[in-house]
């Protein structure tokens, strides 16, 4: 038997989990290997000092507490309207980008200055996508300028990947986000 | 049908107050497994808190067909598992040992039991802080809650191989580190004998 073998059997002979078998072919090994006796009586050590620590318990007043904090509670609103804030902040930030590009002229102007863009932003509507696809397009357009990483014809797809997984994320993280926070 | 079911359907019914039960019942098992994961009384109750405020909210996720204290103790040790890694982030030196609890010195018989256990008490937790937070996550389940080697790879979302796995190196870094603890504290009794 191998030390690392029998270094797993000593683990599992402390849950019970070896037959006789096993037990007995352990205990030959351990009997002619005193570096894995050694082990042995350190495992069983800590074995023995993990059983006998106790169970500790809340302090005094800890149910009324959670209570208080349960009945205190602020209705935090559903992930539909996270996701439309999503939405729209995201217009709004997408919007003074664009704003900026436009009129710092960078490269991405081109595109940018497109009066069905300035339609969808103010119209809304079926218009939005419409403004998204530029906008996007534009800022790529310039960060390809800008970095040289991404090919004009690729960057779209890639934008709109990166966007729904940011959206993802953030409703993930909202989910996640614990009740206790909204009270502070 | 159990109290506890009884009590998540009163809760989900509106009754607030039925969750009051549900909060008794489990407020040791869960503070506890919070204590032993972060090694510190304050943390722990703000992780116990938290727990239940969670049960709370998300109570009618929670499938009645299947244990409610398994799915309480689930958002129990991912909520502590989170708190480990966001402490990883934090500029504290995690070789600086947390404050024991208070109660660990609390209900001891005699005072030289107290002493004794007091120390083993605090030499577990300690040792018990320096584990990854799934390997320690294994061993409290394992020894604070009896929980199977199935058990604990359900809770864990991982096979009972990698359960015995870890498990295995959870206990040989345990006793690696109460070796080198012993050693060094022989060494220092030797040198004070003599000095």
């Amino acid at each position: 038997m191998t030390h690392s073998k029998a270094s797993l059997w000593l683990s599992m002979a402390l849950d019970d989990e070896l037959d006789a078998e096993q037990r007995a072919e352990l205990d030959a090994h351990l009997a002619a290997h005193p570096e894995d006796r050694a082990l042995s009586v350190a495992l069983k050590q800590i074995d023995d000092d993990l059983r006998r620590a106790p169970i500790v318990a809340p302090p005094a007043g800890f149910s009324q507490r959670v209570m208080h904090l349960v009945q205190h509670q602020v209705p935090r609103p559903g992930l539909s309207t996270l996701l439309m804030l999503i939405v729209l902040g995201s217009l709004v930030v997408a919007g003074l980008i664009g704003t900026t590009l436009w009129k710092l002229a960078l490269p991405a102007w081109a595109l940018l200055q497109d009066t069905a863009m300035i339609a969808s932003l103010v119209s809304g509507g079926t218009l939005v996508f419409d403004y998204w696809q530029h906008l996007v397009r534009g800022v790529l357009v310039t960060l390809e300028s800008l970095l040289g990483l991404v090919s004009e014809s690729s960057a779209l797809p890639v934008a709109l990947a990166v966007i729904f997984a940011v959206v993802l994320f953030a409703a993930q993280r909202w989910q996640r986000t614990t009740p206790q926070e909204e009270i502070a | 049908m159990s109290d506890e079911l009884k009590w998540v359907r009163q809760v989900l019914n509106g009754d607030t107050q039925a969750f009051q039960y549900i909060v008794e019942a489990y407020q040791t098992p869960i503070y506890n497994l919070a204590y032993r994961m972060l090694g510190n009384p304050a943390e722990a109750e703000e992780a116990a808190q938290e727990t239940f405020l969670r049960a709370y909210t998300w109570l009618n996720r929670y499938d009645q067909k299947r244990a409610f204290k398994t799915w309480l103790f689930s958002i129990a040790s991912h909520h502590c598992i989170d708190r480990l890694r966001k402490r990883r982030l934090t500029w504290l030196s995690l070789d600086e040992p947390l404050a024991p609890h208070p109660a660990l010195h609390d209900k001891q018989p005699t005072p030289e039991r107290a002493a004794m256990l007091d120390e083993t008490s605090d030499a577990v937790q300690a040792l018990l802080d320096k584990l990854p937070p799934k390997d320690r996550m294994m061993v409290i389940l394992r020894y604070w809650y009896d929980y199977s080697y199935d058990e604990i790879a359900e809770h864990t979302d991982s096979t009972v191989s990698a359960v015995k796995s870890r498990l295995h190196r959870a206990r040989g870094t345990l006793a690696t580190m109460m070796t080198a603890q012993d050693t060094q504290q022989n060494q220092a009794a030797f040198a004070e004998t003599w000095s």
